[in-house]
């Protein structure tokens, strides 16, 4: 058994030889100030539950601990389900143990260590912070530490198991690469879903205990259980008895919610151990002839595709349809459209039901600053989205940038491809979003205009600092395109663009409130506001277009420099 | 036409030389092949030649224009197929040479064309609409090689062009090799294969440790090694094992 291990433990012991430890100094410091920022966070909230009102204090503490272990499971299940996937059924190292005389269950064994291990590590360390911060507010003994981490077990063993069981099942179903890419699909689908359900619920409601009938219906309302067939409520409901968080321990719940987990652990496992056993030899041979269909083969949208390209010269054109299409075909890129819509909608649902008439007669005030600074919350969103689906456009042509090198194309077309290909999309969408979000709050035609211009500029700039930069200290190694937004050169961008964006805001509101005065006033725009307003978006439009020339040329010269 | 011509070329990474001044010339319509052990500087010399890295010095000449200096007219006229050839996994393979006729300038009429007659050379109808991810590395190596022809380069560079081909594709490319010197155009490759090199190219140089040990035909080599019943693999053992050359001077 140990032997099986033995591949991986000795890659993570070289991971310690000299060098090593430099390496991890600042994720472990960065690690650190996490953990003491979320530390202290959590116990100004629990102190603050249990000052106000002790007794509604632990009824909050309680609720907000199970809705915690919730959003907790919920990771831990989809991490749990994504890399039971890879692990059992994309490894790299598989064809070797499956070549090999293992008995299936050994290797059910092996499988689910890693899978436990590799899923819930992040999950269990961004928790640490707060289950400590619980024990040390309710005065916690030994045995609330001896709870939660027999607690956190099982909710780790039940997930993993649970996932295990679900990928051999899925794979059966489908071929793997499909079930990852289905899986990958379903988890930001999840994400999308959890945005739209916290502002469907409107929690702060909750919060609001004028809105209950009685004082009592509100108590009432809060002490109801979180989903209690859930392993979450399970532990939760262990630790808040053992924290003493309903004024006495009541060692019956205690029994039944821990054996609850206790049996929900080993019978997940036995179940997923009988389904691996079972099932893995037809699901990893099904595995291997994965076939992908894609709607993006179909001649309608190809031509659409390159209809859409025709204004651009044969080479840049080629580079734009060859871009589209292998976006559409990964499921890892295109699926993230669904979080974007979600986005989308979240962002327009706020601007519906701003309270503006709350205002009474400076309403119209409210209105014109929320329009003038909705330029700059577009321009966030933008960079978002570019450092997202742009920046790391150049990093993963690496491996087949050899082709593009040796061919009769220069860098500078290679770029501009890229960025016509992330600057059309983004730009309708902010200006959608600038045009929407204007007619959503009435404002003034004056207004529409310069925050139509400014979303224009600002666009083509941010788009082109990603790709400058992203051509400029290009991560031709990164796994996927997150390692690069979250690298250097992403680092770079979202600082340089942050500060493009409130710049460009700054110089707009001197000329914009100048003319809102007048509006106000009653006085009219004159000439003199005019002027303001068409000086500042010229040196918005100026610095926009040094931002995206330069990064452009510096992205060239350094690619084009850069040997492969 | 011209051919290729390095002279005196270097290449060092940092302070380790990888290549210390090269010399040769490949003549037009000459099937030149390049030998060496691994790590001798077969694949550096190549990216060289293709204007995917710098000399650190030294002068590369290739159909006539140099790398440095035109390195847009160089790639106009040369085709190349990696070792490794990672293409677009999410494209299909008919996307794929529609995508490079396109940077080569073709026309969608003259792609197709051209794609035709090369796609059915290499067998690869049957799989040439499924996505490339869905190919053998055997596949991928025809399918560079068939976008690498379709804008009839003056020159050909092929790094190992026989790696992961079946027999019969082994055959056929040394057929197509053949064909393609004796329409005018150069072939330069790099492999591993003696008996290929043995087979199919005019001359041979074989490079060891950064530098040229043996240059000509393999009858000459044969000759001044002085194992004339030898066959290449022997004599290339001999070369790079004991590291020694034979006076090239005798044999340009």
């Amino acid at each position: 058994m140990t032997t099986l291990f033995y591949p991986r433990l000795a890659g993570l012991k070289r991971e310690q030889r000299p060098g090593g430890i430099h390496r991890i100094s600042v994720p472990v410091v960065l690690g650190l100030v996490f953990w003491a920022g979320l530390y202290l966070i959590m116990v100004r909230v629990l102190n603050h539950f249990t000052t106000v009102d002790p007794d509604l204090g632990r009824i909050l503490a309680a609720k907000l601990l199970a809705l915690l272990f919730l959003l907790w499971l919920s990771f831990l299940a989809f991490s749990a389900l994504i890399t039971a996937v890879s692990q059992i059924f994309l490894a790299r190292d598989l064809p070797m143990w499956i070549a090999a005389p293992i008995p299936l269950r050994r290797l059910f064994r092996v499988k689910l260590v890693e899978v436990a291990t590799l899923a819930s590590w992040t999950a269990i360390f961004l928790a640490i912070p707060v289950w400590v911060a619980y024990g040390v507010v309710f005065g916690a003994g030994l045995g609330y530490y001896a709870a939660l981490v027999v607690a956190v077990g099982c909710c780790v063993a039940i997930t993993t198991s649970i996932g295990v069981l679900v990928a051999v099942a899925l794979v059966n179903l489908f071929p793997a690469r499909r079930a990852r890419d289905l899986l990958s699909l379903v988890a930001l689908m999840f994400i999308a879903g959890i945005v739209i359900l916290l502002r469907a619920v409107r929690p702060e409601e909750f919060v609001r205990p004028e809105d209950f009938g009685t004082w009592a219906e509100y108590l009432v309302s809060l002490s109801n259980p979180t989903l209690p067939w859930l392993p979450s409520y399970w532990a939760a409901r262990v630790l808040g008895e053992v924290l003493g968080v309903y004024n006495a321990v009541h060692w019956d719940a205690v029994t039944m919610y821990g054996s609850l987990l206790v049996v929900g652990a080993i019978v997940s496992t036995i179940a997923a151990g009988g389904v691996f056993r079972e099932m893995f030899r037809t699901g990893y041979s099904k595995s291997q002839e994965a076939r992908q269909v894609q709607w993006t083969r179909q001649l309608w949208w190809r031509r659409t595709v390159q209809f859409l390209a025709r204004p651009f010269p044969r080479r840049v054109r080629a580079m734009i349809v060859k871009d589209v299409s292998t976006f559409f075909r990964d499921p890892g890129q295109w699926s993230q459209l669904f979080l974007l819509l979600a986005v989308i909608a979240i962002y327009l649902y706020n601007f519906r039901v701003l309270p503006l008439d709350a205002a009474g007669g400076t309403g119209y005030l409210l209105r014109d600053l929320l329009a003038f600074l909705n330029i700059a919350l577009v321009g966030f969103v933008v960079t978002a989205l570019a450092a997202r689906f742009v920046l790391p456009g150049v990093s993963l042509e690496g491996p087949t940038l050899w082709l593009l090198k040796t061919s009769p194309v220069t860098i500078g077309e290679i770029l501009w491809a890229k960025f016509w290909s992330g600057f059309l999309p983004l730009v309708a969408l902010a200006e959608l979003l600038v045009v929407l979000s204007n007619a959503l709050l009435q404002t003034t035609l004056l207004l529409s205009v310069i925050s139509v211009a400014t979303v224009l500029f600002l666009s083509a700039a941010i788009v082109g600092m990603a790709v400058g930069l992203g051509a400029s200290h290009p991560r031709f190694d990164a796994p996927d395109s997150s390692q690069v937004t979250a690298g250097y050169a992403g680092f770079l961008f979202m600082v340089m663009s942050a500060l493009l964006v409130l710049a460009s805001v700054t110089v707009l509101a001197w000329p914009v409130y100048n003319s809102f005065r007048a509006s106000w006033l009653g006085w009219g725009v004159g000439a003199g506001e005019w002027g303001g307003i068409a000086g500042g978006l010229v040196a918005v439009g100026g610095v926009s277009a040094i931002a995206l020339f330069t990064t452009m040329q510096a992205g060239t010269s350094r690619l084009s420099a850069r040997e492969l | 036409m011209s051919g290729i011509v390095l002279t005196d070329l270097t290449k060092s990474y940092g302070a380790f030389p990888v290549l210390r001044g090269i010399s040769l010339t490949v003549e037009p319509g000459e099937l030149f092949g390049f030998l060496g052990p691994n790590g001798a500087g077969k694949t550096t010399t190549i990216k060289i030649m293709t204007g995917l890295l710098l000399p650190s010095g030294g002068r590369v000449e290739v159909a006539g224009y140099d790398v440095v200096k035109d390195p847009y007219e160089v790639k106009r006229r040369i085709g190349f197929v990696p070792d490794r050839p990672f293409l677009y996994d999410k494209l299909t393979g008919s996307e794929f040479l529609e995508f490079v006729g396109h940077l080569y300038d073709l026309s969608p009429a003259t792609v197709r064309e051209r794609s035709r007659d090369l796609i059915e050379r290499f067998d690869l109808g049957e799989w040439i609409d499924e996505l490339i991810e869905a190919y053998s590395h055997g596949m991928r190596q025809k399918l560079a090689m068939t976008s690498a022809l379709l804008h009839e380069p003056e020159i050909i560079i092929i790094d190992e062009p026989t790696v992961g081909l079946d027999p019969r594709s082994q055959s056929r490319m040394k057929t197509l090799l053949s064909n393609l010197t004796a329409k005018g155009h150069t072939v330069f490759l790099s492999t591993h294969t003696l008996e290929i090199a043995e087979a199919l190219c005019t001359r041979v140089a074989i490079i060891h440790r950064g530098e040229i040990i043996a240059l000509g035909t393999v009858d000459e080599l044969r000759r001044e090694a002085r194992r004339e019943d030898s066959s290449l693999e022997e004599i290339f053992l001999g070369l790079t094992e004991r590291g020694g050359s034979i006076d090239e001077s005798s044999l340009v």
